[in-house]
């Protein structure tokens, strides 16, 4: 018998967050994409501009937010099949947690940064 | 106290080596691996975002980096990955929704989705030469 391991099951609501999730993207990521590619040429100036224009902004920050929310629940399955150790199960997770949220907060925040003074260095 | 044996014989869960590859399972495990890389993708993305915000100098680096060629052929392989994990992504939803589980249209889709995943980034690639950038 394996030994049980602490970790909650996903149940019914991390289901529908991934189902949820992925409807999200399936349309965000696509918006992005092309948003992105046809309004830039690879330099600062202009990427910050495409930014400064509300439209972009949110589309990169919806994307940029629910992209992080979907990674942190797969990474967490892919953490429950292969880690059984409860300790070490738990470790990663956390550590799953800390890095999603800190690039959602980071990349939001230089979202609005950028939106609110799209000139370098103002 | 009795400690039980560390093996027992037993087949476990069948094995990668007595697996004949097929679509379907390749479909699976791509997946899983383009997520895992659309994760590192989503992190790149977060700080590149970061480097336009705060970091100018930092954010010229990287830029001449993503437009060399090894950059090129990085950015190719995260834009399949997320073309990849998108259309298997509907794919998933669709079965959710009870149809395509048949094994010939599952074949079929997997296919089709893994058609998409390297194609469809070349049309990102014509988007930007079409605009000229």
């Amino acid at each position: 018998m394996a030994k049980t391991s602490s970790h909650k099951p996903h149940g019914a609501s991390h289901f529908l967050q991934e189902r949820v999730s992925s409807a999200a993207l399936g349309l965000l990521a696509p918006v992005f994409a092309v948003l992105l590619v046809w309004g830039n040429d690879g330099s600062l100036e202009t990427l910050r501009a495409w930014l400064s224009n509300p439209l972009n902004a949110w589309v990169s920050a919806a994307f940029l937010f629910v992209s992080v929310w979907h990674m942190m629940m797969g990474l967490d399955v892919i953490i429950d099949d292969y880690i059984g150790k409860p300790g070490v199960n738990g470790l990663l997770k956390t550590i799953n947690y800390a890095v999603s949220i800190a690039a959602a907060a980071g990349g939001l925040w230089s979202i609005y940064s950028i939106l609110t003074s799209p000139i370098a260095g103002a | 106290l009795s400690v039980p044996p560390k093996s027992n014989a037993r087949p476990l869960s069948p094995h990668l080596q007595v697996w004949r590859w097929h679509i379907t399972m390749a479909s699976s495990i791509f997946h899983r691996a383009t997520g895992a890389a659309l994760y590192g993708g989503a992190l790149g993305l977060a700080a590149w975002f970061g480097a336009a915000a705060f970091a100018p100098d930092l954010f010229a680096q990287v830029n001449a980096l993503l437009f060399s060629p090894l950059g090129q052929v990085a950015l190719y392989g995260l834009a399949a990955s997320l073309c990849y994990h998108l259309a298997n992504g509907v794919r998933h939803l669709i079965w959710d929704a009870g149809h395509g589980l048949e094994p010939k249209a599952a074949n079929s889709s997997a296919w089709l989705v893994i058609g998409f995943g390297l194609l469809a980034p070349l049309g990102l690639w014509a988007l930007a030469l079409a605009k000229g950038g």
